[in-house]
């Protein structure tokens, strides 16, 4: 049975390859290059941070364990988190279900090959990540191949435990509130779950831990860091079976291994035990539901034609789209979960601005500096989530704006238009706030303003244009859409983007903070206008360029 | 009012549809049909912009739908097989985009709503329709604004008796008014009873063409559409 699923998978998976375009595998070759520099990066940097812990005598080690734990801990979280809202998308709502469940198959192995799946879909980009710190760890301990082979070993059961949790606590909560619209209010409840844990994780400020001079013994910091965290977890057992692996301490080794892989076994037992009872009725019951119970409508009844000719703005080409747009977008309970983390993370952005210990000018200059590259980082990462989505979110509803009177170029530029004011004003509250915080310099404050404006405006064209050069309109949920090859790409194009124009803003406030230095005038007029011209081109490229890529794909695109 | 010239369109190295030429006129109701895979949807996705042709022509009511896409949209009105559309809105609010996005009133809406007996759930989300529903919520997005040309991709795919009834009425009726429709279809008793020309279509050619007449006389012994249909398809 599960060889004939397995089958299928790998067959669709061999197909989707010897099928593939001569521009999506031009794509996919790009991805894995792009994707390979990063993981090598993450794995220079992680070694490199190795490498000086492991020379820090007495408590270097232990700094190390700890870093470790708290990296699995995170890890385990997101899979946790990651599994159970995927494993509503693939057990529950995915398209081949109605086929599969008409098949004369248990619907216990229909269970058991869509929670491997979710396992899998959850685990895979865990695994990528996991493996520059696996391999930079090895690397300064001189592990041996045994090493690595044990630990990707050990891994397996530490994802299936993480997926059983997820999928048992969506399976549950699927059978006690089956309604389809329930799976949105969980999603939601979920966000604002990992937002107040994360909120928690800031509040508490797990890196006290590397901060020596809080506590007042060298002997109860020691004691703080050789601490297990959550010793009662999976992650820690990973993280000490991968530490006594390398000390060559078997028996203990053996007993942290014996634990994943026993824990493991019982999870996936009491899962598969449980969706045996639940199961039916639960995937039976979500689609007998329809309807929004909990969840505000809109009022839309109050205004007839607002979408339409009729509208006392009158309707030109594109707004009609902009009003579907907003009315989708609020309606969309996904999109209201992801606000409520950005929400979680605004707060944790202004909370660390806050805490900052500024004593000094430089200090305090050097900050409100790096205050810009850090909110275009976040705005970089908003875009992805938010606009870069948009395009591809028509959905299989494209053909209507295919099929309409309405050019490509106007289509983009609504989209485009639609997010430009929030993400700016998303950036200005961020840098405002954050600059009355530090109480900025007004150089500095009128700098991170115009820089942030200049910023979401390339970032909302290039998120629109990337969208648009790389959409999937085919998805199930907007996930995928994010976590697709075009994502990505738009995600190191982005960061590039922040990077580079952070770096030529640095020349002017270099020359600030030493005409405030020196108390002269160092400001030379002939490099601000080189930073000034660079600045401008490289915007207008970054504007541009997407879009009129965008707009050549789709208007070539095949419906 | 649509003429196709020497359309020809491939997938990589299939060929979809092979060097087609039809004219169709004024009022007429054109059907096209063929087995699956025969390239019926293709053509009428190409005629509406969806794709785009590998070489040829088409034009709509005087405008190449590759030189001047905008103006041919205007005038053309698309039932795809399978027609999407956006979950989130309301049926109402459907219909307003509708009608904001070709730049034509409102005002009949309610009479469209009325027509089709979707008035009850004008104001429920799109979601909540069936299949049927939504069909017919998408004719009458393409009937509020009045097109010229109306392509129809298997029109009657589920709808209800008496909605088939209706629609196949609407579709007599539009033609009466000069509206030029161009159908495709499996179901040949449509296609018998509606269209005044047909073209049988297989792996992406016309095999025949003209009315069901010129048809049953071009295969000599069959009585019906589908004793014509089964004989030249099978002949290919």
């Amino acid at each position: 049975m599960f060889k004939i699923f397995l089958r299928l998978e790998i067959r669709s998976f061999i197909n989707k390859i010897k099928f593939v375009s001569w521009m999506d595998s031009f794509k996919s070759s790009f991805l894995f290059l792009v994707g390979f520099i990063f993981l090598h990066l993450l794995y220079q940097g992680f070694f490199r941070i190795l490498v000086y812990l492991n020379t820090v005598e007495i408590i270097g080690g232990l700094l190390i364990i700890k870093l470790f734990a708290m990296i699995m801990l995170t890890f385990f979280v997101m899979l946790i988190f990651s599994n159970m809202i995927i494993s509503f998308s693939t057990v529950y709502f995915s398209n081949d279900l109605g086929f599969l469940v008409s098949m004369p198959l248990p619907i216990k192995n229909i269970f058991i090959y869509k929670f491997i799946k979710t396992t899998f879909f959850s685990s895979w980009m865990v695994l990528l990540i996991f493996l520059p710190f696996l391999f930079a760890y090895g690397r300064i301990k001189f592990a041996g191949a045994g090493f690595y082979v044990s630990i990707l070993l050990l891994l397996i059961p530490f994802f299936l435990i993480a997926s059983s949790i997820g999928t048992l606590t969506s399976t549950v909560f699927m059978r006690l509130f089956p309604s389809q619209k329930m799976r949105d209010i969980f999603i939601i409840l979920g966000v604002v779950t990992v937002g107040v844990a994360y909120l928690f994780a800031r509040f508490i400020q797990p890196e006290d831990f590397l901060k020596a001079d809080k506590l007042d013994e060298v002997v109860q910091y020691i004691s703080v860091v050789q601490m297990p965290t959550a010793k009662y977890l999976p992650s820690w057992w990973l993280t000490s079976a991968i530490f006594l692996y390398v000390s060559k301490q078997w028996g203990n080794f053996l007993i942290f291994s014996s634990l994943l892989i026993v824990v493991s076994f019982i999870t996936i037992i009491i899962v598969i035990y449980i969706s045996d009872k639940l199961y039916y009725e639960s995937l039976a019951s979500s689609r007998e539901s329809t309807g929004y119970k909990f969840l505000p409508k809109l009022d839309i009844k109050g205004k007839p034609c607002v979408i339409g000719a009729r509208s006392t703005i009158k309707s030109r080409g594109i707004f009609p789209i902009f009003v579907k747009d907003v009315k989708i977008f609020f309606r969309d309970t996904g999109q209201w979960s992801q606000l409520l983390l950005l929400l979680a993370l605004v707060v944790v952005y202004l909370f660390n601005i806050y805490k900052l210990p500024l004593d000094t000018f430089f200090l305090k200059s050097l900050i409100s500096f790096l205050n810009i590259s850090l909110a275009g980082f976040v705005l970089a990462a908003v875009s992805l989530r938010f606009i870069y989505p948009m395009v591809s979110m028509e959905g299989k509803s494209f053909w209507l704006i295919k099929a309409a009177p309405v050019t490509v170029k106007k289509f983009l530029w609504e989209k485009f238009s639609m997010a430009i004011i929030p993400l700016a004003f998303f950036g200005t509250l961020l840098i405002g706030v954050s600059n009355y915080m530090l109480n900025a310099e007004k150089f500095l404050s009128f700098l991170s303003f115009a820089a942030i404006i200049f910023i979401s405006i390339t970032l909302t064209a290039m998120a629109v244009g990337f969208g648009a050069l790389f959409p999937k309109f085919k998805v199930e949920n907007i996930a995928q859409v994010e976590s697709s090859v075009g994502g990505m790409i738009y995600m190191i194009f982005s960061l590039f983007y922040v990077f580079l124009t952070v770096s030529l803003l640095a020349v002017p406030v270099r020359l600030w903070f030493l005409s405030r230095l020196y108390n002269k005038n160092i400001m030379y007029p002939g490099i601000i206008m080189i930073v000034v011209i660079s600045l401008i081109a490289i915007n207008l490229v970054a504007v541009f360029l997407p879009m009129y890529l965008g707009r050549k794909n789709l208007e070539v695109l095949d419906v | 009012m649509i003429k196709l010239t020497n359309l020809t369109k491939k997938f990589k190295d299939k060929i979809a549809v092979d060097d087609i030429n039809l004219e169709i006129s004024s009022g007429e109701i054109f059907g096209i049909l063929g087995p699956n895979g025969a390239g019926k949807t293709t053509t009428i996705k190409m005629i509406s912009g969806l794709l785009k042709p590998t070489s040829g022509n088409i034009n709509v009511c005087g405008f190449d739908i590759q030189k001047h896409p905008i103006s041919a949209k205007k005038i053309i009105g698309l039932l795809p097989d399978t027609p999407f559309v956006y979950q989130k809105l309301t049926g109402r609010e459907f219909l307003e985009f509708i009608c904001g996005i070709y730049e034509v009133g409102c005002e009949k809406i309610d009479e469209y709503l009325e027509l089709f007996e979707l008035k009850n759930a004008a104001d429920e989300l799109v979601e909540s329709y069936s299949h049927g529903m939504q069909q017919k919520l998408v004719l009458a997005g393409i009937l509020i604004r009045d097109p010229k040309v109306i392509l129809l991709d298997e029109p009657l795919v589920g709808l209800d008796p008496k909605s088939a009834r209706l629609v196949k009425n609407i579709y007599n009726e539009q033609s009466k008014k000069g509206t030029t429709i161009f159908l495709s279809t499996h179901i040949l008793e449509l296609a018998e009873k509606l269209c005044s020309r047909l073209a049988i279509i297989d792996k992406g050619k016309i095999i025949a063409l003209g009315t069901l007449d010129e048809l049953k006389t071009h295969t000599e012994t069959e009585k019906n559409l589908e004793d014509v249909f089964f004989r030249l398809t099978e002949n290919v």
